[in-house]
């Protein structure tokens, strides 16, 4: 059985309280972790569990927790660990590791910028709501890790950072080409949809 | 090293400035410089567009978590009442 937060010998106003706090600070974030899981995990019923998981650790480790302190930042944490920790494990498939990318991560660190993928304003009339979902979860699962934390859930390089347990520039570095990736996916989207750039070539070439 | 073509170096000052890591006075030179610039605004205005593309195209789940809620109260309870 699992022990959770040496709960035999904490006193009946200990217990109350982490009851408390679990309740009005860990538990509002629910949705916004339901929806993280769903987006590492791409199924319903893993997301689920990954979700459920990470609320039973947290209760597990609550006597950890400083209360008012960054709830939603612990528990992005907790359930990015549970899910390299048991989910990749499941999928036995060793997670596919691009040498490119590895260069790429520790090269491009602080500086983590190449040339910037440009798309023209006309493009985003060419977008429809489930192909642009579908290019962000073909993402690689860490690129479309770090845009959800920050393009969706606001998190801050410092807090994906102690997250994810990576050094700020390799954040930095992962946006980067996540961003960048994904504007390619939309882009190749959009030509495939009739998208044409008018723009004079000597332009379009400049920007490319 | 950073990249010194002047709608580079503006393109990566736009993303630290949307991801909110620059402060107050980069803050306003961004925006200064959007207005000064019409190349530069189109950047600015581009690049925010594609965030909230991919904010507005991220699938959300508030659905799931009323059943995952009861279950984690429960299996919270199950230890408690032990």
């Amino acid at each position: 059985m699992t022990k959770f937060y040496d709960f035999y010998d904490v006193n009946e106003e200990e217990r109350k309280r982490y009851d408390q706090v679990f309740e009005k600070e860990l538990l509002p974030h629910i949705n916004a972790l339901s929806t993280f899981a769903f987006h590492l995990t791409l199924n319903e019923d893993d997301a689920d569990d990954l979700v459920q998981e990470t609320y039973l650790k947290a209760y597990r480790f609550i006597d950890k927790y400083l209360e008012g302190t960054n709830a939603k930042a612990w528990l992005f944490k907790i359930l990015k660990n549970a899910y390299i920790n048991e989910y990749r494990r499941k999928s036995k498939a060793p997670a596919h590791v691009d040498y490119e990318d590895i260069i790429g991560y520790q090269d491009n660190e602080d500086s983590a910028i190449g040339e910037f993928t440009d798309l023209r304003e006309e493009l985003f009339n060419h977008m429809m709501g489930d192909e642009v979902t579908n290019a962000i979860n073909s993402l690689p699962v860490d690129f479309r890790t770090v845009l959800l934390l920050c393009d969706v859930e606001g998190f801050t390089y410092e807090e994906i950072a102690k997250i994810l347990d990576v050094p700020i520039g390799t954040v930095r570095s992962r946006l980067f080409r996540a961003r960048n990736e994904l504007k390619e996916k939309l882009k190749t989207y959009a030509v495939t949809m009739g998208f044409t750039d008018k723009r004079r070539p000597r332009v379009r070439k400049a920007e490319e | 090293m950073r990249n010194p073509d002047p709608i580079h170096e503006y393109h990566r000052m736009v993303n630290m400035f949307l991801d909110q890591q620059l402060n107050d006075d980069e803050n306003r030179q961004v925006l200064h410089q959007a207005q000064e610039n019409p190349e530069f605004q189109r950047v600015l205005r581009t690049e925010q567009n594609f965030r909230d593309l991919i904010k507005k195209n991220v699938v959300q789940r508030p659905q799931a978590t009323s059943r995952i809620l009861e279950n984690i109260r429960s299996k919270i309870g199950n230890i408690e009442n032990l």
